[in-house]
């Protein structure tokens, strides 16, 4: 089982569409997923027409002793299983600030349905919180959605330097660009010098497109409602990307002490493409 | 996911999946074709660990091929491939079902065992959200065919109720719901086991297994005719799948039937007529020797990725030449080995060996009237234990490579008696026994393996004048490397063999034909 988190610092970049269409197509390419929304916002629950529990539950599962497989359901999508988000994550942090084993609370739940799916998928809320730690210490990789500027670049450094510095230089890091308007010059140029600065920048780019947008009034991945769309054929292609990086023999995906080198070489900046 | 499943015979079928219906409130959506070829390896590894691949055709180049559990209730995966007359790990596409598939079924090739052909009217519950809770797959119809058509069988009509994983109320209301139901047969097997039967299978069972059940006061005829026939009935279910070289397991499991098959006759000599047993002993190492370098061959192919890994990254491409010098050899070679495999002359060997052995006229006239199987078993033992331990003493440093292959061969005859007689031999002693016997040939094993890879590479790199001079290259360094390893081995040699001998685990292999012993005279009173 591979464990990814879909996460940012920043919010409203993508983490939802990302989670809920990636997850979507790696279960229709035929592998076992489970697709966990850690955001109280419950966007990706709704997305997959469950219901968020109202309170309880959840937030006893990552802090206390609750079991995951009970709170598992299944989509309507064949190997797609979805933990539905709770309202009672709102007051995780102040359990896990009081909890023993404050940062490997999660590690341990996903260990319960290590043999069920080849993929978890954690759709995170933005935020360095003591969650987020827990989430760096559980999962195999971290895919960080960003949208092409220089602060959401900035964002991503953050990120970096804050995991070197608390010893998890060692953790996958998967730059993905997200909500991209090609007809953007700014958009379009700090792609190609973050990608040149970092190759190992997952190859697809995540188009800006109404059709994402709409996921919420359709309840459904973007890959089903619009199967023929720019956004859907991109979410098809970056999960072969993921693949690639994670079981083929000849890539590896950069770690956060990786990148950290490469971005304090420094990224050429927009003004002087 | 929750399951369940029941058989209606056609009259009733119809009401009630119409009772189902109204009572659970079910929605008809697009019916199904149903045409699955049920998949598994040759010694049914999926079947055994609760699983079966369901092949389906998605256009003239690709199939489809979904992992599932026996009941169709647990889905394991899905994959997409190129249509394939040998579908085996390197068939597969990289990811991660392809991970798990590939440690389920390792070397074997996936063959396909029955076709299921009908259509299937599909129903759906859903909740006020819109969210699916509860599907019900009526199929009334459907025929189950053998690879090749030759038999085919009629499935009875039936309802499949799935529960989804979550929802547990809606399935629980749909079993209340099948239980007022009449005239119905709720099937406690699952539908893969029924649906494997149907076609003429026996299903997770390897045909390669040997079970044969000895007993210890009975003539040792009987226990020669048991173990022999086993043993011939498992080079004849590996001889189709041998020849055509679906996967290397074929010819390894028909060789290792040969060799048992040889090891008994060696012990069991002076219970068969002279001219018989001679015939049989040429005719059984010709078969021997007509595979061995087929299987040398796959040997190399299996472990060329381990051979590659030993040069660094940059240079791995180095090896291709050798591994094409390989496939080409294999392929040579295997044309000689289908022909030596549809001969008539094993034919013969086989048809002979079988009928005497099950005739009544098989009475091996050298065994004295009382003795029993245990004696002649613990007998044929202690000779092989004692030519071993004769044998390795004699090894030292200055003995040549030569000896240590046939003591590994002497180490294999032993574990082979051990193995068929082991029905005589309860307990955990034997399996110590074998263990032991294990440690020591994994020894000469490797060592024996790395001086003939060397030898092998070398043959390779005269034979090809024209490759690069970086094949070349590798191809020393690799040889060097070999060498080195089999040198390693060999000075392991002495302490393998002194802890083979050591008195306590010498105790014990007399104490496990002692116990044998006092059980057959036991018996016998």
């Amino acid at each position: 089982m591979k464990s990814l988190a879909i996460y940012s610092i920043k919010g409203g970049v993508g983490k939802t569409s990302t989670a809920v269409n990636l997850a979507h197509v790696a279960a229709r390419e035929g592998a076992r997923v489970l697709l966990w929304d850690l955001d109280p916002q419950a966007a990706t629950t709704w997305c997959l027409r469950a219901r968020a529990k109202i309170q309880g539950g959840a937030r006893n599962l990552i802090a206390g002793n609750g079991q995951l497989r009970e709170r598992i359901l299944a989509s309507d999508h064949p190997r797609l299983d979805l933990l539905p988000a709770a309202l009672s994550l709102r007051k995780l942090e102040r359990r896990l600030e009081t909890g023993d084993r404050a940062r490997d609370r999660l590690a341990g739940r996903l260990a319960q349905v290590e043999r069920d799916y080849d993929f978890v998928l954690l759709d995170c809320p933005p935020g360095l919180t003591l969650l987020a730690e827990n989430v760096f210490e559980a999962v195999d990789a971290l895919v960080v959605p960003m949208i092409p500027t220089p602060l959401s670049l900035r964002t991503l450094e953050q990120l970096v330097d804050f995991l070197v510095a608390r010893r998890w230089e060692d953790l996958s890091v998967l730059p993905l660009f997200s909500m991209v308007d090609r007809r953007k010059s700014l958009h379009r140029d700090v792609v190609r010098g973050f990608r040149r600065a970092i190759p190992t920048t997952l190859d697809t780019a995540i188009p800006n497109a109404t059709e994402v947008e709409r996921m919420g009034l359709h309840r459904e991945p973007v890959v089903v409602t619009a199967p023929h769309s720019k956004a859907a054929h991109a979410y098809v292609t970056l999960y072969g990307d993921l693949v690639e990086a994670l079981y083929s023999h000849r890539t590896r995906a950069a770690t956060a002490r990786d990148l950290r080198e490469r971005l304090s070489a420094g990224i050429e900046s927009p003004d002087r493409s | 996911m929750t399951s369940l499943r029941f058989t209606s015979d056609s009259a009733h079928l119809a009401a009630h999946e119409k009772g189902l219906a109204e009572s659970l409130g079910l929605f008809a959506v697009e019916p199904e074709d149903l045409d699955v070829t049920l998949m598994d390896t040759f010694d049914g590894r999926l079947v055994a660990e609760g699983s079966v691949l369901l092949r389906r055709n998605v256009s003239p180049d690709q199939w489809e091929l979904n992992w599932t559990g026996l009941a169709r209730d647990v889905d394991l995966g899905r994959l997409v491939v190129d249509r394939t007359p040998r579908l085996d790990r390197d068939a597969l596409p990289t990811g991660p079902v392809t991970a798990r598939l590939e440690r389920a079924i390792d070397i074997r090739a996936l063959l396909p065992l029955a076709r299921v052909q009908g259509t299937a009217r599909v129903w759906e519950k859903r909740d006020q959200r819109g969210k699916l809770v509860l599907r019900v797959v009526v199929e009334p119809a459907s025929t189950v065919r053998s690879p090749g058509g030759r038999r085919r069988r009629a499935l009875p009509a039936q309802i499949h109720v799935f529960g989804l994983h979550g929802y547990e109320k809606p399935f629980e209301r749909a079993r209340a719901a099948v239980g007022r139901l009449r005239s119905i047969e709720i099937s406690d097997r699952p539908w893969a086991i029924d649906v494997l039967r149907a076609a003429g299978h026996d299903p997770g069972r390897d045909p390669s297994k040997i079970d044969v059940a000895l007993d210890p006061t009975a003539p040792p005829r009987e226990a020669l005719r048991d173990l022999c026939a086993s043993y011939v009935r498992v080079i004849r279910a590996n001889r189709e799948g041998a020849r055509a070289a679906l996967d290397p397991e074929f010819l390894h499991d028909l060789r290792v039937a040969v060799r048992r098959t040889r090891t008994l006759l060696k012990a069991s000599r002076r219970l068969w007529p002279a001219p018989l047993w001679e015939r049989f002993r040429v005719e059984f190492r010709w078969l021997a020797r007509a595979t061995s370098e087929a299987r040398d061959l796959d040997v190399y192919l299996l472990d060329f990725e381990d051979l590659r890994d030993r040069l660094p990254a940059a240079d791995r491409a180095c090896l291709d030449p050798v591994h094409a010098w390989l496939e080409r050899a294999r392929d040579r070679v295997g044309t000689e080995l289908d022909a030596q495999l549809q001969s008539e002359r094993l034919d013969s060997l086989l048809t002979d060996f079988h009928a005497l052995l099950t005739s009544r006229a098989f009475t091996p006239d050298g065994a004295s009237r009382d003795e029993s199987t245990a004696d002649f078993a613990i007998a044929s033992l202690q000779r092989a234990h004692r030519r071993i331990l004769r044998d390795g003493r004699r090894i030292d440093e200055a003995s040549p490579d030569q000896d240590l292959h046939d003591l590994r061969k002497r180490t294999k005859e032993l574990r082979y008696l051990l193995e068929g007689f082991r029905p005589l031999f309860p307990g955990r002693k034997v399996r110590e026994q074998i263990k032991s016997l294990k440690d020591l040939q994994e020894n000469l094993g490797v060592h024996q393996d790395r001086v003939v890879q060397a030898h092998t590479l070398r043959t390779i790199a005269l034979d090809l004048e024209d490759a690069p001079a970086a094949t070349l290259v590798a191809l020393g360094f690799l040889i060097e490397q070999l060498l080195h390893d089999a040198q390693t081995y060999r000075d392991d040699f002495a302490r393998r063999f002194r802890a083979y001998d050591d008195s306590e685990r010498l105790a014990d292999f007399e104490k496990m034909l002692d116990r044998a012993r006092r059980a057959d005279r036991e018996a016998a009173r």
